[in-house]
């Protein structure tokens, strides 16, 4: 079982399908439901955090922009993994575990 | 025998590290922001000690001056940049009494509206108990259901990316804000705490005349929960929740520019606010760098937008600012990958704290 680890920002465990996600332009390939893993988030990303069951990043803070609107939406996440969008794929199925700070892929 | 300091600088120091510690500068921005208020050599400093000393000449009342100010995270980070562009100042000594002056002045007027902890440790409190239980009163809530909650949280993330789009990394706190957590356990039971988060300046048609056609100008957002201890850091929108949000949220309002929506309409509004983000996110991305410095100055400015008009002066930057700008050999990004330890941050010259102890302290 692979199991990333990175900061705890929002709790709540979900699962999904991984989508790397750069900017806005990769708006039209999201789903609803769908696990947005970036480097960093940004507003531009706004659409696709509305309909994300989770998010990851590689990195940030407890007060970074993936934390902060998260924690609003009530969805888990966690930041800092370092290495989320080099270890994800589009597909892939994982469980996000924002408490604990740790996704396993599926 | 030292001179004593101001005992702000001392929290400020402690807010500041805090904040910034979780934060990633170095993603902030297309332009390099520090270093644009380092290029400055003193010229904001000095226009806004002008208009500082203009409203002393009016006699302008502190408690309207205070009222200028979008809000207190507004205030608190127009304070930090001018702290930023005397720290950066090679000569010092010819602006000590500018400084002084000007760093007095707003943190008078943030020491009068806060209610307590100026420098957001833990809260961002500017209502009175008896201002809480007006708005208690008045407000129309809705009994929240998780599936409530989730849309004014989607709502609250649309409107939070308007006010990127157009303010950017270093100034989108001039639309959003939070108060709080204000408890409101009389009317809501034990444990129960009020957030209210708060959205003015959405469309800033005098330096963005492409949003003219966004429909909406300020909202807030009011949100009761309990078993959820609400914290920020340094400015409303750094917002640090303790417990799950969604779950724990007893009663929602909205409203928008005055009028309070219903269910259906919060969904509504925010898939429209979400569509303008996107739009607006790449007004921005389109600028030239020359674009971008004139872009930041007049949000630098935009801060004290409504004192300018209440002084009758011109709010806009002045042709030495943007030169001065347009001269200089300004890149991307922000010059901080990460804060040093704390003891070092207030003892560094590298940093702001040891020069405005230095500034009471000397003159």
């Amino acid at each position: 079982m692979n199991i990333l680890k990175g900061i705890a920002a929002s709790p709540g465990v979900a699962e999904g399908m991984v989508r790397l996600v750069s900017g806005a332009q990769d708006v039209h390939s999201f789903s609803n439901g769908d696990v947005l893993v970036a480097d960093v988030t940004e507003p531009s990303m706004v659409i696709m955090m509305n309909k994300a069951v989770a998010i990851i990043t590689d990195r940030g803070g407890i007060t970074t922009h993936a934390a902060i609107v998260s924690r609003e939406l009530g969805i888990p996440c966690v930041v800092g993994t370092k290495t989320a969008t080099k270890d994800l794929k589009d597909g892939m199925r994982v469980r996000v575990d924002g408490g604990k700070g740790e996704v396993t892929i599926l | 025998m030292t001179k004593e300091y101001p005992a702000w600088i001392d929290e400020f120091a402690v807010a500041m590290h805090q904040a910034l510690s979780n934060m990633i500068p170095s993603r902030w921005s297309s332009l390099d922001g520090l270093k644009t208020i380092a290029t400055l050599n003193g010229v904001f400093l000095l226009r806004i000690a002008e208009l500082i000393q203009t409203h002393e000449r009016i006699g302008t009342p502190i408690e309207k001056l205070w009222k200028l100010f979008a809000h207190p995270s507004s205030l608190r980070s127009a304070f930090l940049y001018l702290i930023w562009e005397y720290r950066h100042l090679p000569d010092k000594s010819e602006f000590s009494s500018v400084a002084k002056k000007t760093f007095d002045f707003m943190d008078k007027v943030l020491d009068y509206g806060m209610q307590e902890d100026k420098w957001v440790l833990n809260s961002n409190k500017i209502h009175s108990q008896k201002e809480i239980e007006e708005i208690l009163a008045i407000t129309p809530w809705v009994t929240a259901t998780p599936e409530l909650t989730r849309s004014a949280g989607q709502l609250y993330v649309a409107t939070a990316s308007i006010g990127f789009a157009l303010y950017r990394d270093f100034f989108p706190q001039e639309a959003h804000e939070i108060f709080g957590s204000y408890d409101v356990s009389e009317k809501f039971g034990t444990g129960a705490k009020l957030v209210i988060k708060y959205h003015p300046k959405l469309r800033p048609v005098e330096f963005w005349p492409e949003v003219k056609d966004f429909p909406y100008s300020s909202i807030r957002i009011y949100q009761v929960f309990h078993n959820v201890n609400f914290r920020c850091e340094f400015i409303g929108m750094h917002s640090i929740y303790d417990g799950p949000v969604v779950p724990n949220t007893m009663a929602i309002a909205v409203e928008v520019d005055g009028k309070f929506l219903t269910s259906e309409e919060i969904k509504k509004t925010t898939d429209i606010i979400a569509h303008f983000a996107t739009e607006y996110s790449h007004l921005y991305e389109k600028l030239s760098i020359s674009e971008m410095k004139k872009k930041f100055m007049e949000w630098e400015c935009y801060q004290f937008v409504e004192l300018f008009k209440a002084a009758g002066m011109d709010w806009r930057p002045t042709e030495e600012m943007i030169q001065i700008l347009e001269q200089a050999d300004i890149g991307v990004g922000f010059g901080i990958e990460s804060l040093p330890p704390f003891e070092e941050f207030i003892q560094s010259e590298e940093w702001e704290v040891v020069w405005l102890k230095r500034l009471y302290q000397e003159s």
